[in-house]
């Protein structure tokens, strides 16, 4: 039996749909601090909107959702806003780097909106970490696919949150690129110890996670 | 980076845009400051140089002409009036003090004045090198008539017949500059001030001996002067009459006439020291008297005597300035509609910039949700934009407006009836921009509405 403090994220008895039907439930899921989880299921089965809801973006008919023993579920919205921006990382499946900032600006705003005081020494190291110290200055779209989700990893987890969401993060690179956005994902989570969740479809990923969770066998 | 450098970063993703909507802005702003500033500083003009004067008496005419003649000194005069017929309204109960003023002469465009040294003191006129003048033809000039012209003490120089530079010169009576006053921001500033006989003597009315005059006495009746003054002083009354008829026409007046009588008046004043009093009086004729009440009731009763019982015109400064800035307001209500469209076409193309922005930056507006920011933020953060937008619109509109002023007040110089300067604040400005910054906050409310509605699930499932 985990210790609640090594708890990243605790599911229970949740239930979400759009209609009288539920769209998704799960009765019981917990993932530790550093541990990977693949989520699956084909289209519709509700991958999308458990990513949603998992970061407070829509809230469940029934259930409770637990980051960091804090039940997000009981939460004003403008406090889940607060809390979204310290605790959670999300990576998209479509980049969205903010187009008016550099790249650099992108992370120095991810720390203020995690009201954390901007630490651009940290975001240089992390950048360079990632091996785009040299693209700091630059705009998103100025970037290549690959740097700009190098940038977007690095944006997501600038505030050293304890959980960090995947969206489909390597559906638009190409292998080897896919290959190496997981692979630095799975380096920062060891090396800041957030838990991991990819929504995905993608078996390269898939198979590099430390457990699935298959959404269709929940419904 | 904070939300307000985020909202200059994504204005800054759209120049163009941007440059257009502060420039409708300021070109609406800077319209509408330039009117404000000029009907402030029209006004405040008019209010600080009609001082304390309450009523302008002076010859049958326009009774707005016979104000900005004799108190603003930027019309030409309506006439002359005899001094003796003056002085029963300067005596009258009803009045505090008159002031006589004698007009005519110019020099370089800058107007000679004969009077007092009362009219020096409604003006607070303070010297700053010299004296005032006492004796004949002695001179002190205003702050910006020594700058435009480079007078200094002790230089002399011949006054030149008419108001607009285009009459003859004086050469046979120079005039000698014995003090120059300190600037004053009022009309005293552009005016050369001299006594009433230097006026009177240059038109060729009398050359007595200078210590016969009694210059500082001339608002009140001088001794032996009263016996002779009604019966004489009308034909010296004839005589600046046909001067000033003359300037009206073509400023052209010859003065033949005047020397037939100078040679006249110099024979009498070979006489004794009785009869150079009888001629000089002879001379006496002013061209406006400026009044002072000695009780409220006055404002009622003394005009309407002054206009039924005599010859004489009076017209009230604080009525006719009224009527003259009505007159004026008209003309400025159309210019200030005019750019109250302006000003609404930027509102609402500021408006349309930020609902287009919106538009296309929906995803970020989600992204950020994502990030941490409130929807109270979001909401700011487009509130920001329109204010950004609007402030410097506003703040470009103002330096243009007063910097434009300034150039031109710079270009035109001191010789101006009413002198303007850019650095000046009307504090019809304040209103200004209080109701820009509203407009452009009201244009930006629906667009940051939205910003604060957005759906964020539904934005990224979309995107």
């Amino acid at each position: 039996m985990p210790s609640v403090s090594n708890i990243a994220l605790k599911i229970s008895d949740l239930a979400f749909g759009y209609s009288k039907k539920p769209l998704l439930e799960i009765d019981e899921l917990q993932i530790q601090k550093g541990e990977h989880l693949a989520v699956i299921g084909p289209s519709g089965c509700g991958k999308t909107t458990f990513m949603h809801l998992v970061a407070g973006l829509l809230r469940p008919q029934a259930g409770t959702i637990e980051i960091q023993g804090c039940d997000i579920t009981r939460l004003k919205e403008w406090e889940m806003d607060r809390f979204r921006g310290r605790s959670i990382g999300v990576v998209f499946q479509r980049l969205h780097l903010l187009s008016a900032i550099s790249v650099l600006n992108n992370l120095l705003l991810a720390q203020r909106l995690a009201r954390m005081a901007p630490d651009k020494k940290k975001a240089m190291t992390l950048l360079d970490r990632l091996g785009i110290a040299g693209q700091a200055h630059a705009l998103p779209a100025m970037l290549s696919q690959g740097q700009a989700q190098r940038a977007a990893i690095a944006r997501a987890v600038i505030h050293s949150p304890s959980l960090v969401i995947g969206d489909e993060p390597t559906s638009a690179l190409d292998n080897s690129s896919a290959a190496d956005a997981i692979q630095l994902i799975k380096e920062l989570s060891e090396s800041v110890g957030f838990a991991l969740l990819i929504v995905t479809h993608d078996e390269r990923v898939r198979s590099s996670m430390d457990r699935v969770l298959d959404l269709e066998s929940q419904t | 980076m904070n939300l307000l450098q985020l909202s200059l970063s994504n204005l800054s993703l759209s120049p163009l845009s941007t440059a257009v909507n502060i420039l409708l802005l300021s070109l609406g702003t800077g319209s509408i400051a330039i009117l404000l500033i000029a009907t402030h500083l029209l006004s405040a003009a008019l209010i600080r140089d009609a001082a304390d004067i309450d009523l302008v008496v002076g010859a049958k005419g326009s009774p707005l002409q016979l104000v900005l003649s004799g108190l603003y000194h930027a019309d030409i005069p309506t006439g002359n009036i005899r001094l003796s017929e003056a002085r029963t309204w300067m005596e009258h109960p009803m009045v505090e003090s008159a002031i006589p003023l004698s007009l005519g002469d110019s020099h370089k465009g800058f107007r000679i004045v004969g009077t007092n040294e009362d009219y020096v003191d409604i003006y607070d006129g303070q010297l700053a090198e010299g004296k005032l003048p006492s004796n004949l033809l002695e001179i002190a000039i205003g702050s910006s008539v020594s700058k435009a012209t480079g007078l200094s003490l002790g230089a002399t120089f011949a006054g030149q017949h008419g108001l607009d530079g285009a009459g003859h010169a004086h050469d046979e009576d120079s005039y000698t500059v014995v003090g120059i006053f300190e600037a004053s921001d009022t009309v005293l500033d552009r005016l050369l001030i001299t006594t009433l006989e230097s006026v009177w003597l240059v038109h060729g009315e009398s050359r007595p001996n200078s210590e016969t005059y009694d210059t500082t006495q001339t608002n009140r009746p001088r001794e032996n002067e009263d016996v002779h003054a009604d019966a004489e002083a009308e034909a010296s009354e004839a005589m600046l009459d046909d001067h000033h008829e003359n300037e009206h026409v073509k400023h052209q007046h010859e003065h033949e006439h005047e020397d037939e009588h100078e040679d006249e008046l110099i024979s009498e004043y070979d006489g004794d020291r009785e009869r150079q009093t009888t001629a000089y009086a002879e001379a006496q004729a002013i061209t406006v008297l400026l009044i002072k009440y000695a009780t409220p009731i006055a404002a009622i009763t003394l005009p309407r005597k002054i206009n039924d019982e005599s010859a004489l015109q009076a017209a009230s400064p604080a009525y006719e300035i009224t009527r003259l800035l009505q007159v004026i307001g008209i003309g400025i209500g159309w210019l200030q509609a005019f750019a109250a469209i302006l000003v609404a076409s930027a509102v609402l193309s500021i408006f349309a910039a930020l609902y287009a922005s919106l538009k296309a930056r929906r995803n970020d507006l989600a992204v950020l949700r994502c990030l941490g920011a409130t929807r109270s933020e979001l909401f700011m953060l487009l509130l920001f934009e329109g204010v950004i937008l609007t402030t410097a619109g506003i703040v470009f509109g103002l330096i243009a407006a007063h910097g434009g002023i300034e150039l031109a007040a710079i270009a035109l110089g001191d010789a101006q009836n009413f002198p303007f300067t850019g650095f000046v604040w009307a504090p019809t400005e304040f209103v200004l921009v209080g109701g820009l910054l509203a407009a452009g906050v009201l244009s930006s409310l629906i667009p940051s509405w939205q910003a604060y509605s957005t759906d964020v699930p539904r934005t990224l499932a979309l995107s």
